[in-house]
C-alpha cells in the first residue's frame, strides 16, 4: 500500500505523469472530497467553489507532499482548511462571526433544493451548525463520514483523547436538544 | 462456485443485483443519504471537467488565449507609452499654462506701465491694433 502510494506520488511530482496521474486523483478523490467539505459549508455552490479550489491547491503543492502522513489525510488537510478559510472570508465580509454565518446557511436548509431532509434531518442540521467549529467538523467527520478517530486525528493534528472528547460534547449537546 | 450455490440457503429477488447496482449508482451520485443532501443531476462528471480544465487548459485553445494575451498586451504597452508621454507632457504644459494665466492676471499687469506693456506685445500686433483704432 505504502509502495503503491509512493509510486502514485512519484508519477504526481514528476512532468512526465503529472497530468495523467492527477486526472486519476482528481476521478479517484473527488467525491469524498466533495461531500466532506459540503458537510462544513452546506451549500452546494460553496462547496463547489471550495472543492475546486482544493483541487488546485493539491496541484500546486504536490512537490511540498514529504509522504509524512497518507495523500488520502493530506488532501482531506486541505480541504478542511479551504473550507475554514472559506467560512472566514464569507462570515467576515458580511461582518459576521463564522457560528453566525454557518447557523444563517443551515437555517436556509429547508428551502434549498439540493437537501432532501424531512424535519428532523432540518433540526439536526441546525443543532450541527449551533456547534463551536472544532466539535461541529469532528462531528460531521464522525456521525456522517464514519471516519475512525485515528484518521481524524491525522487530517485534525489533533490527539484522539481530544476528539473524543470533543466528538462527546458534541453528541450530549445535540442529544439534549432532540429531546427536548 | 457452484459448490457454494448449492450450500447457500438464501434466495434474493431476480434481478436484484442489477437493481442494488442501480440504486447505489444512484444514490452515490445524487444523495448523500444520511446528511440529506444532494448535488445536481451529473455533477461529478462536470466538477472533474471543471477541474481539470482549470489546471490543464487545452493545448489548442492555449495558443489562441496565447496569441490573444500578445495582441492585447501589445495594444495595453502602446496605450501605456501613450499615457506616459501625455502624463509627463500634460503636468508641463498645465503647469507653463497656469504659470502663465497667473503672470497675466495677478501682480504683472497691475505693475506694469504702458510702455512695459507695449513691449509684451508684437510689433504686427501693435500696428493690427493702431491701424484698427485709426480707423474713422
Amino acid at each position: 500500500m505504502e509502495i503503491q502510494q509512493s509510486l502514485f506520488v512519484n508519477s504526481l511530482k514528476e512532468p512526465e505523469t503529472r497530468e495523467e496521474a492527477f486526472k486519476r486523483l482528481v476521478g479517484e478523490y473527488k467525491e469524498r472530497l466533495y461531500w466532506h467539505i459540503r458537510k462544513l459549508v452546506l451549500d452546494h455552490d460553496d462547496a463547489n467553489d471550495v472543492v475546486q479550489n482544493t483541487f488546485v491547491k493539491i496541484h500546486l503543492n504536490i512537490e511540498k507532499f514529504k509522504g509524512n502522513s497518507s495523500l488520502y489525510t493530506w488532501m482531506y488537510r486541505i480541504a478542511t482548511n479551504e473550507a475554514i478559510n472559506f467560512i472566514n472570508s464569507k462570515s467576515s465580509k458580511m461582518g459576521l462571526q463564522n457560528q453566525e454565518w454557518i447557523e444563517a446557511k443551515a437555517d436556509k436548509l429547508i428551502s434549498d433544493p439540493y437537501f432532501d431532509g424531512d424535519e428532523v434531518a432540518f433540526f439536526l442540521q441546525n443543532e450541527v451548525a449551533k456547534l463551536p467549529e472544532k466539535q461541529r467538523i469532528v462531528f460531521n467527520m464522525k456521525y456522517f463520514d464514519g471516519m475512525t478517530y485515528q484518521v481524524i486525528s491525522e487530517i485534525l493534528d489533533t490527539s484522539i483523547g481530544a476528539l473524543k472528547a470533543s466528538y462527546h460534547h458534541a453528541v450530549k449537546k445535540i442529544k439534549t436538544k432532540l429531546n427536548d | 462456485m457452484t459448490d457454494f450455490n448449492k450450500k447457500n440457503p438464501f434466495k434474493i429477488p431476480e434481478n436484484y443485483f442489477q437493481e442494488l447496482e442501480y440504486l447505489l449508482t444512484e444514490n452515490t451520485e445524487n444523495i448523500n443519504v444520511k446528511n440529506n443532501l444532494s448535488t445536481p443531476k451529473g455533477y461529478f462528471n462536470l466538477l472533474e471537467e471543471e477541474i481539470l480544465k482549470e489546471i490543464y487548459p487545452e493545448k489548442k485553445s492555449l495558443s489562441n488565449v496565447r496569441k490573444i494575451t500578445i495582441s492585447i498586451t501589445s495594444i495595453a504597452a502602446s496605450f501605456l507609452i501613450l499615457f506616459v508621454f501625455n502624463t509627463f507632457e500634460a503636468p508641463k504644459t498645465m503647469t507653463e499654462d497656469q504659470a502663465f494665466n497667473d503672470y497675466l492676471e495677478s501682480y504683472y499687469l497691475e505693475d506694469l506701465d504702458s510702455y512695459e506693456m507695449l513691449s509684451m506685445i508684437e510689433d504686427s500686433e501693435i500696428e493690427k491694433i493702431v491701424n484698427t483704432s485709426l480707423k474713422p
